[in-house]
């Protein structure tokens, strides 16, 4: 049975009851007395919860504080374990930092030198691009002539209608360097031009001929044999016999082997205006 | 004035409260819970700690003293604040003794140290908070670091007043004016705080 207080508010004030109560150092019948009173009043239970909400406050500041002392407290212990690291330890540890200080920079010179791979790659991806681009024009160019000359070769075995016709007319040794009496006009869309070399005496048994320009040969051929009429008739492509001066020597075999020149026919092929 | 043929009302409000209740009066139930409802709050929040459990002995108690006040039960009607008082703590004693079906009641510090604690509401974080803001801001404003250490030893370290007053050589009454300057800023800053939260709110 505890002893019955009564209580007012010059005793609650007197003994300090607010505090003494929130910090639980009142006696039994104190505290029966101090709960039985602010129940009643209504000042008593203001203080009362203004005191409890400061000592909480208080409590929450100083559990913050300390929260925040332990993670400082956690850095430290982070250095001090450091410190009491041995030498060899700390070597490997600074030995790995600086691993991971460095690595980026590793990796950064690395990426460099797969950039400058990568564009040397490129421009030699482009070098050879380029040179299939040449060569597939010069096979374009080399085809397109193909076709031309099998076009040319298809047209010859073709029949062929108002084929130019030309009569040379020979020169003595004498007349070597004038201007030919032979005038042979072509025209560009010509395909096959016919030359005819009267030939003044027949002494030999075989005949040769040699066309040049410009002391250059342009077209040979060998084992000829004149015709009836002792002419040798000779089909040429037109684009051999571009615009120039031209001189066709006939060459007769002697029988010792030797060649003899039987007649020479200068020419000038000229573009028709 | 009365009504002829009813009796005298007491000039005791208590007492006619109990009186009115005893004869049935409906009003007179509801007006004896909004009467002790606030300190019973704060009573139940302390013993146990834990807000579901407080509400919990809250409305236990307030079913038990009406019951029983009906009944005639409480034969001194001046004392019903202690008896209602005394019926939640006996309540929440009692539910210590009869183990887990109240055990969520615990809240002293026996009970605290085995019991899980209980996460608060954000309301409750909230509260704290502002509390903890509040206070820091007394504590900024006090004038030297003796009043500081005189108020972290009170209330954090649990020191009795009486060797905080040796320690710092004050009289009793110098300590209790440094309490309650304290309390009282803190009191004008968290009403001005929560002022200024209703206002946005």
């Amino acid at each position: 049975m505890t002893e019955r207080i009564e209580m007012d508010h010059s005793y609650v004030e007197e003994h300090d009851l607010v505090e003494s109560y929130l910090a639980e150092r009142l006696s039994e019948s104190e505290r029966e007395a101090f709960e039985a009173h602010y129940f009643a009043c209504e000042t008593c239970l203001e203080r009362l919860e203004t005191a409890n909400d400061f000592r909480e406050g208080m409590r929450q500041v100083a559990a913050e504080d300390l929260a925040q002392a332990a993670t400082a407290h956690v850095q430290l212990g982070l250095l001090a374990g450091l410190a009491a690291l041995s030498r060899r330890h700390r070597l490997a540890l600074a030995g790995i930092l600086l691993l991971l200080a460095v690595l980026p920079l590793w990796l950064v010179a690395r990426n460099r030198d797969l950039e400058r791979q990568r564009t040397a790659l490129e421009a030699q991806l482009h070098s050879l691009e380029q040179t299939e681009a040449g060569d597939r024009r010069r096979n374009a160019e080399e085809l397109a002539q193909a076709r031309q000359a099998h076009s040319s070769e298809a047209a010859a075995v073709q029949p062929q209608v108002n084929v130019p016709i030309f009569l040379l007319a020979a020169v003595r040794g004498g007349d070597a360097g004038r201007e030919p009496v032979s005038q042979l006009p072509l025209t560009p869309t010509a395909g096959s031009i016919i030359l005819t070399a009267e030939l003044a005496t027949i002494d030999f048994a075989a005949y040769r001929a040699s066309l040049r320009a410009d002391g250059k040969e342009v077209w040979q051929a060998g084992d000829l044999h004149p015709d009836s009429r002792d002419t040798l008739v000779l089909l040429l492509p037109a684009s051999m016999l571009r615009p120039g001066v031209y001189q066709l020597t006939i060459e007769g075999a002697r029988t010792e082997g030797s060649w003899s020149v039987a007649a020479v026919y200068p020419f000038r092929v000229v573009q028709p205006n | 004035m009365n009504e002829p043929g009813m009796p005298l009302a007491n000039p005791d409000p208590i007492v006619d409260l109990v009186h009115r209740i005893v004869s049935g009066d409906p009003a007179a139930e509801a007006e004896l819970v909004q009467r002790f409802s606030r300190a019973l709050t704060f009573l139940t929040r302390r013993l146990t700690r834990d807000e579901t459990a407080a509400d919990d002995l809250y409305q236990e108690t307030f079913r038990l003293v009406i019951e029983k006040v009906r009944r005639g039960e409480l034969r001194e009607p001046e004392r019903l604040p202690g008896f209602v008082s005394s019926m939640a703590r006996n309540l929440f004693i009692s539910s210590t003794r009869t183990g887990s079906r109240r055990r969520k009641w615990h809240g002293d510090s026996e009970a605290t140290e085995t019991a899980p604690d209980p996460a608060p509401g954000q309301l409750s974080r909230l509260l704290a908070q502002e509390r903890a803001a509040t206070v820091r801001r007394v504590l900024a404003e006090l004038k030297n670091d003796r009043d500081r250490e005189i108020l972290s030893r009170y209330y954090i370290a649990d020191d009795n007043k009486e060797d905080i007053c040796r320690d710092f050589e004050l009289s009793d009454l110098h300590f209790n004016r440094v309490l309650f300057r304290a309390r009282q800023r803190y009191k004008e800053l968290f009403e001005r705080r929560q002022g200024a939260g209703q206002e946005f709110g």
